[in-house]
C-alpha cells in the first residue's frame, strides 16, 4: 500500500475536516459578527473561510512552503481593512488552532504529525507577524 | 491614455471609450501586445486591489473585468489569423481556477502568432484535459493559475498528466499571478516552462512551433 502523504490525507479528509472544524467554531461570536456583516449565515461564512484555508494548507504542504497561507493572510488583512470586517487578530490564530487540532487528531502516523507540527510552527510565526494582536 | 484614466472608464462602464482606446493602440500585433500587457493586465490587478480595499463593489469588479474582456476580444479580432492546420496549442485554467482573462489573452496572442489554439477556459477537469491532450496532440499545454492556494491543484494536474501520458507528455508551460509569489514556484508545481506575461509566453513558445 502506498504511504499516505500529508497532502493526500488532506485531500481525502477535506470534507470531514471542514465539518469538524465548523462544528468546533459553531458558537464563535466573532465569526458570527463577520457573517452578519456579510449577510451570510454563520455556517455558510465558516464553511467559505475554512474552504479557502484548507485549500491553502494543502497547497503549502504539497509545495513544502507557507506561500499559500501567507498570501491568504495578506489578503485577509487587506480585506479586513477595506471592508471593515469585524474580526480581531486573535480570531486568526484561534481559527488556525482549531483547524490544526482537528487535523492532528485525525493523523495516525507520527511522521505526519511531525510534518504537520513543523508546518504549523511556521504558520504561527506568520500569523503573529501579520496579526500581532 | 494613462492607466488610471483607463481604469476610471472601466469603472464607469464606458466600454465604448475603453474599446476605442484599445483599437487606437492595437493597430498592429505589437500594439495588441502592448494593450494586453501594459493596459489590460495592470488594470485588472488594480481593479482587484480596489475591491480588496473596499473602494469598489463586486459589481464594479465584474463590470470592469467584463469590459476588459470585451476590449480584448474587439481588438484581437481584426488581427486574428486563419490558423487551421497550424501548430496546436492548448490553454486552460487548472481545476478550481476561475480567472480566465489572462489565459484568454495568451490564447489571443498565440492565435495572432499562427498557433491553432484550443482554449478551455476556467476550471478544466484533469481527466478531460488528459483526454483532450491525447486526442488533440498539442505542441504544448499552458496552464494558468491566479491564486497561490490553487498551486497545489496545478501540481496535481501536472503530475496526473505526466503519469497518464508518460513520454508523450507535451511541454507544460505555466503562468498567472500565483507564480509571482516566488521565483521557483513554477518548478515546484512540476512545469517545464514559465512566462511572466502573455507577451513573453508567445516569444518563448515560438521555439516549439517547429
Amino acid at each position: 500500500m502506498a504511504e499516505t502523504t500529508m497532502d493526500a490525507f488532506l485531500g481525502d479528509n477535506h470534507d470531514a475536516i471542514l465539518v469538524a472544524v465548523a462544528e468546533r467554531m459553531r458558537g464563535d461570536e466573532v465569526m458570527g459578527d463577520v457573517a452578519t456583516q456579510r449577510d451570510l449565515s454563520q455556517a455558510d461564512m465558516t464553511s467559505q473561510v475554512l474552504g479557502f484555508w484548507l485549500q491553502a494548507i494543502r497547497t503549502d504542504l504539497e509545495l513544502g512552503s507557507t506561500a499559500a497561507l501567507a498570501q491568504n493572510f495578506q489578503w485577509l488583512a487587506r480585506l479586513r481593512s477595506g471592508h471593515d470586517l469585524p474580526f480581531d487578530d486573535a480570531m486568526v490564530m484561534r481559527m488556525f488552532d482549531e483547524i490544526s487540532a482537528v487535523i492532528v487528531a485525525r493523523l495516525d502516523s507520527e511522521e505526519l504529525r511531525a510534518e504537520y507540527d513543523a508546518y504549523a510552527g511556521k504558520v504561527r510565526v506568520l500569523v503573529a507577524e501579520t496579526f500581532p494582536g | 491614455m494613462e492607466l488610471q484614466e483607463y481604469i476610471d472608464h472601466l469603472l464607469a462602464g464606458e466600454d465604448d471609450i475603453c474599446a476605442a482606446e484599445g483599437k487606437d493602440q492595437a493597430v498592429d500585433l505589437q500594439g495588441l501586445h502592448r494593450l494586453y500587457v501594459d493596459l489590460i493586465e495592470p488594470s485588472q490587478y488594480r481593479i482587484g486591489e480596489l475591491w480588496e480595499g473596499g473602494k469598489i463593489s463586486v459589481a464594479g469588479e465584474h463590470l470592469a473585468t467584463a469590459t476588459n474582456s470585451y476590449v480584448a476580444s474587439t481588438c484581437y479580432a481584426p488581427l486574428a489569423r486563419a490558423t487551421s492546420g497550424g501548430p496546436r496549442a492548448m490553454i486552460a485554467c487548472t481545476p478550481e481556477e476561475m480567472h480566465e482573462l489572462g489565459p484568454r489573452m495568451l490564447a489571443d496572442l498565440l492565435e495572432c502568432d499562427g498557433w491553432d489554439v484550443d482554449f478551455y477556459g476556467t476550471s478544466m477537469p484533469v481527466r478531460d484535459l488528459i483526454g483532450a491532450i491525447r486526442e488533440r496532440k498539442p505542441r504544448f499545454v499552458g496552464l494558468s493559475v491566479a491564486l497561490v492556494m490553487h498551486l497545489g491543484s496545478a501540481k496535481r494536474t501536472i503530475t496526473a498528466i505526466r503519469e497518464a501520458l508518460g513520454s508523450e507528455t507535451p511541454p507544460i508551460v505555466v503562468g498567472g499571478n500565483a507564480f509571482r509569489g516566488g521565483e521557483d514556484l513554477w518548478r515546484q508545481v512540476g512545469a517545464d516552462l514559465y512566462a511572466k506575461d502573455a507577451s513573453e509566453a508567445v516569444q518563448m513558445l515560438g521555439a516549439l512551433k517547429g
